[in-house]
């Protein structure tokens, strides 16, 4: 493929990531303040993680001031992300394959950043003895990416497949998700291994990138490779499997949101209440016009026993 | 067990009901409760009940007036509504309450079914597939899909997740959402946070909201008549008063110790709003609190404004427009008496729906401070002002943790901090804390006992729970040894009273039953005689 | 709604068998009730239970608590399962014709 077609198709492929990426999660912190909703173990709350305990364990909370932990919510989605902590306690059948799964992608992650690197270093002129560290990082970070990655794909599609509790729930798109990143993987092992010296050929592409190379070029494997990753990278984004954002927000903005009302939430839920309500059953008397303070307040009245 | 139940299988068949319970298939429980023969029998439904009524789930009824439509256009307008709510559920002017958690949780799960192994009443059932949180959660969500977003049809044929929307399907679908405690275990073990019990409530809110279906216990007589007489009991305020004064009068001379409870009193520092069906049932309770709240000298008071003598605000089980009409009659009632707190009794969801769900609808100056039981009790036990004498308690003692006071709202220790001093014989269930297994009665459930519903309550619902107690006793099992389960919620307690009738726990375990109160009140040095009754009066 | 016969007529009834239709109740209604759980003769006894709790709920809306009912009546509480053989809150409430206690209780 010529130089000016990878360089399109690349930044094509991560601008399309970007913006449907942003505009999804843009969505999501669009929507409305909604209700507490909240559920413990609030990491925030200093001295009391071992329980999971919340501020409101504490005599008469509204008079002192909060202290909120913010090393501890880090290292709990750290471990979260890093260890699948929730699979591990609560479906250890589950956790080899998925863990096998997960890291492959991060390694992936990281030895693309390590590659960008070595790319940088090249461009630097960095002497050799550093790059070598940089590509052998790269090629080690690859390798057992790739086959793990592989493996947990493979054996994920094996299990929806096969276990009868999860087979139910399988669709079209389910086994068509994993089967692409499996390809992913699969196509970046055989590159790999039909390559002398992966690291190089894969930092001398994002090289080539960086410099905006019109006549850059890759080998046949490295080629399918990349094409597959970067047509994923526009897939990405428009499925669920952008999780790894969701999860910011199911677990900051609804499990761990025990905020009491500040100015800014006050405003936004005076709106709120404003608007017109339209359900349809008599116990609420709606019109389509009235609001919500309306429809739930009445005057107190001193009316005692009927 | 029938054959593996499939999603699609919701829309089928819609007169018979898709599984049955048999108690050999529940998780066994440990002897004398072990043999299935033994136990009490799964009541089923009469001839003439499966005639008049829905009955198309699973063998039990927890709504005897769901409509059975006359003809194919009825129903096909229940459908229609259905949709039709579905809709609203999905705009921010009907729903902002909870459109962002809904959605995340309908957008992003796995069908990994972690959540499966975490849900007491899936796992009791003998995992049965029908009760799976994801079953329900799965079928709700594809049918948003289908009717909620644009192309939603053709997306559903093109990618095998089409669910047929018919009669059958909004009939079970709305007894499966009455079919989850809404306990969130299923959320705590879930790794990317989506939350079936939330999707099981917005099922519930769009049928209550849209279509005006919800169980009449919750509901007619449930909030309705609550904001219309003061509790869904039908206690009115001159009873609550009157009955106040009778048990005021009863356990003054049972104690020794004049117990006077204060009344509308403005200006006072607290008002406390116990759970009316307290006063009924569990008076020791209440009666507990005005003997503590006395003696530590706290400048307390009870309201009789209609429903500030009944905390329950069932609303946070099924409907939002009813949580916040009953939260702010609660506010508003604080705020006219002047006080700088008010404090719930001992019952879990009152707390969760006050203290947390109804939090953001009380703007302004119904922003009022709210403070749980817990840590008010903590503070009378530690303050000093009373004394105690821990070996009045010296019988084996565990805790239930209610969800709502625990995993809902993060209080854990308090409760235990006043356990451990003043019962030498406290022992922990396994899980505890904020892994604890519902009773079987959350979500509402345990004041709903239309048709057959209560067997379903203490056979499934109940009976992890029921197990977790009777582990926790094992070092000392017989009836001899009388023991004590602290159930520091009204709800919860009521779903003990029928799991213990079913099961005869206190004759065959010697266990009974009862709040934090009674404990700590027993173990005053003032009053001589023991509080905690351990034979009937 | 159901229906139920008792003591020859047709009454609205709750799917747990409580009478919806309280003023339509009469003391034979009371005795098909107690026939219906196997007891045959209604005594001074079971009439002086069922009367207070009637009468308390004409008045007040809800059921008496068990310890007024206890108080009034001087039965304890396992003379009152000896007359009433599920109990005064399931029995008592039955034969006097009130509906079932709903809410907390």
């Amino acid at each position: 493929m010529s130089g000016i077609i990878w360089l399109i198709f690349a930044f094509a492929a991560i601008l399309i990531f970007l913006i449907v990426a942003t505009y999804r999660t843009l969505a999501i912190i669009r929507l409305p303040v909604h209700l507490r909703w909240e559920l413990a173990p609030i990491p925030y709350e200093r001295g009391k993680q071992r329980w999971g305990g919340s501020y409101l364990e504490d005599y008469e909370w509204w008079k002192k001031p909060q202290h909120k932990s913010l090393i501890a919510p880090l290292q709990y989605m750290l471990v979260e992300i890093f260890l699948l902590r929730a699979i591990w306690r609560h479906n250890r059948p589950l956790w080899p394959l998925s863990f096998a799964f997960h890291t492959g992608i991060y390694l992936i992650f990281f030895m693309l950043l390590f590659s960008i690197v070595s790319a940088i270093l090249i461009l630097a002129e960095v002497p050799l003895s550093v790059l070598n560290v940089f590509l052998i990082i790269t090629s080690v970070l690859a390798l057992v990416g790739y086959l793990l990655g592989g493996l947990g794909a493979i054996g994920l599609i094996l299990k929806r497949a096969l276990d009868s509790s999860l087979r139910s729930f399988n669709t079209l798109s389910k086994y068509f998700n994993l089967v692409f990143l499996g390809a992913v993987f699969t196509s970046g092992a055989y590159a790999w291994f039909s390559s002398g010296d992966f690291a190089s050929e894969m930092t001398s592409f994002i090289k080539g990138l960086l410099t905006l190379d019109g006549g850059m070029s890759a080998s046949f494997p490295l080629s399918l490779h990349i094409v597959i990753s970067l047509l994923f990278l526009i897939y990405l984004p428009f499925t669920d499997m952008i999780h790894f954002i969701a999860k910011y927000f199911t677990y900051h903005e609804i499990r761990w949101d025990d905020k009491p009302q500040d100015e800014r939430m006050k405003r936004q839920l005076r709106r709120l209440l404003s608007q017109p309500v339209s359900w349809s059953a008599t116990h609420i008397k709606a019109d389509g016009r009235k609001n919500w303070i309306d429809l739930t307040t009445r005057k107190t009245n001193d009316d005692k026993e009927a | 067990m029938t054959k593996k139940l499939k999603l699609t299988d919701i829309s089928k068949g819609g007169d018979r009901p898709l599984t049955e319970i048999n108690l050999d298939e529940l998780v066994p429980l440990p002897p004398p409760y072990d043999k299935a023969e033994e136990l009490r029998e799964f009541r089923r439904l009469t001839p003439d009940q499966e005639e008049r009524l829905v009955c198309n789930l699973d063998g039990v009824v927890s709504y005897a007036a769901l409509p059975k439509p006359k003809n194919k256009e009825e129903g096909k307008k229940y459908v229609e509504q259905f949709v039709s709510g579905l809709k609203k559920l999905l705009s921010k002017e009907n729903n902002w309450t909870f459109l962002q958690p809904l959605l995340l949780s309908l957008d992003y799960c796995a069908q990994c079914q972690t959540c499966c192994d975490a849900c007491p009443i899936y796992l009791a059932s003998g995992k049965n597939e029908l009760y799976r949180p994801t079953y329900r959660s799965e079928i709700f969500r594809r049918l948003v899909k289908k009717y909620g977003r644009p192309g939603g049809r053709l997306w559903a044929k093109l990618n095998g997740e089409d669910i047929e929307l018919n009669w059958a399907t909004i009939t079970r679908l709305y007894e499966l959402s009455y079919r989850c405690n809404l306990c969130r275990r299923c959320t705590l073990s879930c790794p990317m946070g989506v939350d079936n019990a939330l999707i099981a409530r917005e099922i519930r809110k769009l049928f209550s909201q849209e279509l005006g279906w919800a169980p009449k216990e919750l509901h007619e007589k449930g909030t309705v008549l609550q904001l219309e007489v003061g509790s869904p009991t039908g206690l009115r305020p001159n009873v609550a008063m009157d009955n106040f004064k009778f048990l005021d009068e009863e356990f003054s001379e049972a104690t020794g110790i004049k117990i006077e409870t204060p009344w509308d009193k403005k200006g006072a520092d607290v008002l406390f709003i116990h759970s009316a069906g307290d006063i009924i049932s569990f008076p020791e309770g209440p009666i507990s609190f005005s003997i503590l709240c006395n003696a530590a000298g706290i400048n307390w008071t009870l309201s009789s404004d209609i429903p500030g003598y009944d905390g329950v605000n069932y609303g946070v089980f099924y409907d939002d427009v009813q949580l916040a009409k009953v939260a702010i009659r609660h506010a508003q009632i604080g705020r006219k008496l002047g006080v700088k707190k008010i404090v719930m009794g001992e019952c879990g969801h009152q707390h969760k729906a006050l203290l947390t769900v109804a939090d953001r609808v009380l703007t302004g100056e119904l922003d009022i401070p709210r403070e749980n039981v817990m840590t008010f009790l903590e503070n009378i036990v530690f303050s000093g002002k009373i004394k105690f004498d821990p070996q009045k308690n010296n019988f084996p003692v565990t805790l239930h943790d209610p969800c709502n006071l625990v995993r809902n709202l993060g209080v854990v220790e308090p409760q235990r901090r006043i356990l451990r001093y003043l019962c030498p014989q406290f022992r922990e269930m396994t899980p505890h804390g904020i892994d604890n297994y519902c009773c079987g009665g959350g979500g509402g459930l345990s004041v709903m006992s239309d048709v057959n519903f209560t067997d379903w309550k203490a056979h499934v619902a109940g009976r992890l729970k029921l197990k977790q107690i009777l582990e926790a006793f094992a070092d000392q099992p017989g009836p001899e040894v009388k023991k004590y389960l602290c159930a520091p919620c009204l709800n919860c307690k009521l779903q003990f009273r029928d799991i213990f009738d079913y099961y005869k726990v206190k004759e065959r375990s010697g266990i009974i039953f009862g709040g934090l109160g009674e404990l700590a009140v027993n173990a005053m040095v003032d009053i001589k005689k023991p509080f905690i009754k351990w034979e009937e009066p | 709604m159901a229906q139920m016969e008792l003591a020859g007529n047709m009454y609205e009834v709750d799917e747990n068998g409580f009478m919806q239709e309280t003023d339509r109740w009469t003391e034979d209604v009371a005795r098909a009730y107690a026939a219906k759980e196997g007891v045959n003769e209604v005594t001074e006894d079971h009439w002086k239970a069922v009367n207070y709790l009637r009468n308390y709920y004409l008045q007040n809306g809800i059921c008496p608590m068990i310890r007024r009912l206890i108080k009034e009546t001087g039965f304890n509480l396992s003379r009152l399962y000896e007359l009433f053989p599920q109990g005064p809150a399931q029995s008592a409430c039955k034969w006097a014709g009130v509906p079932k206690p709903t809410g907390c209780v």
